[in-house]
């Protein structure tokens, strides 16, 4: 018996195709099958029907920059508890990070995670990000190849910038031959060692070593000269100052494969919210100050910044529970990042059309996934949210593993409903089961 | 981050402590280069403050105004807008209820003494009190005495002289109180029917304050390190010949100001009339331009605190 979902009378958002209308989307068999108003199915058939009256319908939402953590760190997070996290996010498919122990510089740890994401019943489609180096030492390249033939979708040092210009020379040539981007973690290492937050009138008040711009800055502009030089796809995640946007802005404009990536709380804090006392706004790169916040929401905005990425980094709350210099950096993001997105649109700053577009469609072509879009014939992958729902952040209902948010207590505005990933309800809000 | 102030009121002078005062001033010097502009600041984002003043006061509403503004949060006031629900006779208590409402704080000011409180107790939203007629100023008080430390970088061991009108002026009165937490001598100099109210001299003498009453401005000028001048409100008299003898009795030229100890720190609350020859504005012991400044960070400071943000 083939599995029927229909979903009625939503507000049908599909900013790749520039579809915006209420209507309904027929699923069958995992694939948008119909998408017309007023569709009716006999009662009699074996069927699911949401009512998506005052809802948003758009392609679920796609993280390329996640920290999963397994294997190695399942304390933290697992692949099953990140993917189920995921899709209480309204994220249907996640990139993760190489950084987990082993590293995922092998086709044995890529071949596990995909096999690990089988087994957790795809909840959100998980993308392994493969390691530039072995070991993540920025040393010996990977055996790219055989990774991208096992799955790898990207390959990235994140966390451990690649500091070798001939090896990352080599990164984006060798990504160029295989049609994948090569994600950088911008920093500087001699400039960013030992710092912790911001360099800024802040971290002098706080007495906390500071992480200076220039630290972003200078590898972004090595990064950009090298992806000029070979022709190769340079995406630098996590943009988090002003000179590294006016640079991809710059790159862009002169014909450089660059792209990049925002996180929430980069446009959505800055160093002020920075406190000794809360090390959940102690993440890499940190926050910055609101001139470049400013910086960001105009990348956002004029289209320098081609995606949203959470870089949801899930710590235990006993290793973040060790004083701000010692913690580790990161928080999780996969939770709260669409009120987040929400609030830049009630702001004026993007239209909802370039949120989702940035949440989905832009995100999934950057790793070159034919994803992202409501089209029929489809996968069905999908978020149906309330734009209007206020709700309080409690990381108790974190589907995370991980609890270090740093918008505890926020009441914010936006909330998902469903999420529907190869045509199965895989999240489904509290307040919708009827 | 300090939680004592959270949620609470400004409503007195009398209600700080000498750790409260520290405290305050501490932050209150964080938040100067942002109120210089030199810094950018969206600590109070999101917030809203509403300034609620029934009677008009530019420079206080604007001061509460700009604070709240420099700390990204927002405003909204009654000006340019009559004050339709008190004009048909809604009470204080019930204005301030509705407003809460609306804004996450409120300053008030009110010609009535014990408006401030009233207010406060209407709703569960911290109420600053932006002056209660000839009642409590309490941030000018604080604003006064931040200004005093830091022009002269201390307060314990100076010698303060105030002048004027003793008798009604509220600034007088409270600055007074707050300075009996530090170790100071306070001179009082003023004609005979403007003297500093017993209550005051009382409370004075109980905290152990040393302090002198005096009718003459050159009386031991040479030996004050800083010199609080008042405006003599014509409108706190009710018989206008008793006014008009005392209105001009105190004058500060630069020529008394050059017989004053080297270094003395000349402050008023202002609007000052003719009490400040405008000659005097040019010495670097003007400070009165400066004081109303320093309003803007403590202000801020209040704000940040009583929000739950500092």
């Amino acid at each position: 018996m083939s599995a029927i979902l229909l979903i009625k009378n939503g507000r049908i958002l599909d900013p790749a195709s520039g579809f915006d209308q209420t209507s309904d989307i027929l699923i069958k068999d995992g694939r948008i099958v119909e998408i017309r108003d007023g569709i009716e199915i006999p009662t009699e058939l074996q069927s699911e029907s949401i009512d998506a009256r005052g809802l948003i319908v758009v392609p679920g939402f796609i993280d390329i920059h996640t920290h999963l953590r397994e294997p190695g760190f399942e304390h933290k997070e697992t692949i099953a508890t990140g993917a189920e996290a995921a899709a209480a996010g309204g994220f249907t498919s996640i990139a993760c990070m190489a950084n987990t122990r082993p590293v995922n510089d092998s086709t044995e740890i890529t071949g596990l995670i995909l096999r690990k994401a089988r087994e957790a019943g795809l909840l959100a489609r998980v993308y392994p990000i493969a390691a530039i180096t072995i070991g993540l030492q920025g040393k010996t390249l990977s055996p790219m190849k055989a990774l991208k033939d096992a799955g790898a979708v990207a390959f990235s040092d994140d966390g451990s910038p690649v500091s070798d210009d001939s090896i990352m020379e080599l990164a984006l040539e060798a990504g160029k031959r295989l049609g994948v981007p090569i994600i950088s973690h911008c920093e500087t290492r001699e400039l960013a060692h030992g710092g912790v937050m911001n360099e800024g009138p802040f971290s002098r008040r706080l007495g906390l070593k500071g992480i200076p711009n220039e630290s972003e800055d200078r590898m972004a502009e090595r990064d950009i000269r090298l992806a000029g030089k070979t022709g190769g796809h340079v995406h630098i995640a996590h943009v988090s100052t002003a000179g590294t946007v006016q640079l991809v802005r710059d790159a862009k404009r002169a014909g450089i494969k660059v792209t990049c990536e925002a996180a929430p709380h980069h446009f959505t804090l800055s160093d002020e919210d920075v406190s000794r006392d809360n090390p959940n706004t102690k993440m890499n790169p940190p926050l910055r100050s609101w001139r470049d916040v400013d910086a960001v929401l105009e990348g956002l905005a004029d289209g320098t910044i081609d995606a949203i990425a959470t870089d949801h980094a899930p710590h235990s709350q006993e290793e973040k529970a060790r004083g701000f210099e010692e913690a580790p950096f990161g928080i999780v993001g996969l939770e709260t990042a669409l009120p987040l997105v929400l609030s830049l649109v009630r702001d004026k700053v993007i239209s909802l059309n370039r949120a989702i577009s940035l949440m989905a469609f832009l995100p999934a072509k950057i790793m070159g996934l034919d994803k992202g879009r409501l089209r029929v014939g489809d996968e069905a992958d999908l978020a149906v949210f309330d734009p209007e729902r206020e709700w309080t952040v409690d990381p108790a209902s974190f589907k995370s593993k991980g609890k270090n948010t740093p918008f505890v207590g926020w009441k914010v505005k936006g909330k998902v409903c469903f999420t529907i990933a190869g045509g199965k309800i895989v999240y489904r809000e509290r307040a919708q089961i009827k | 981050m300090s939680i004592k102030f959270h949620s609470k009121d400004i409503i007195s002078a009398k209600q700080f402590t000498r750790e409260d005062l520290d405290m305050i001033f501490e932050i209150a010097a964080r938040m100067e280069p942002i109120a210089r502009g030199d810094e950018e600041s969206r600590l109070l984002r999101s917030k809203y403050l509403a300034t609620l003043f029934f009677e008009s006061s530019t420079r206080t509403r604007f001061s509460f105004e700009i604070a709240m503004l420099r700390l990204g949060g927002q405003i909204i006031n009654t000006s340019h807008v009559a004050f339709s629900s008190i004009t048909k006779g809604e009470s204080l208590h019930d204005t301030v209820k509705v407003v809460g409402n609306f804004v996450d704080i409120i300053a008030i000011r009110h010609p009535l003494v014990g408006s401030a409180l009233t207010a406060a107790k209407a709703t569960e939203r911290p109420v600053i009190n932006a002056g209660d007629g000839p009642g409590e100023h309490p941030t000018q008080a604080l604003l006064d005495l931040f200004t005093i430390l830091k022009e002269k970088k201390r307060i314990d061991g100076l010698k303060i002289a105030m002048a004027g009108d003793l008798k009604f002026g509220r600034t007088i009165h409270s600055l007074a109180q707050l300075l009996a937490h530090f170790d100071v001598e306070l001179v009082f100099i003023s004609p005979e029917i403007l003297r500093a109210p017993e209550g005051l001299l009382a409370h004075l003498r109980e905290k152990g304050v040393s302090f002198r009453e005096t009718k003459d401005i050159e009386d031991g000028i040479c030996d004050f390190d800083v010199l609080y001048d008042t405006r003599i409100q014509e409108e706190r008299f009710t018989d206008l010949k008793e006014f008009e003898k005392v209105k001009n009795c105190y004058t500060i030229t630069k020529e008394l100001v050059g017989r004053g100890k080297e270094g003395i720190c000349i402050m008023h609350p202002l609007p000052r009339l003719q009490e400040i020859s405008v000659e005097v504005d040019d010495l670097p012991n003007a400070a009165y331009f400066r004081q109303t400044f320093y309003g803007v960070p403590i202000r801020m400071a209040l704000l940040a605190l009583l929000l739950g943000k500092a």
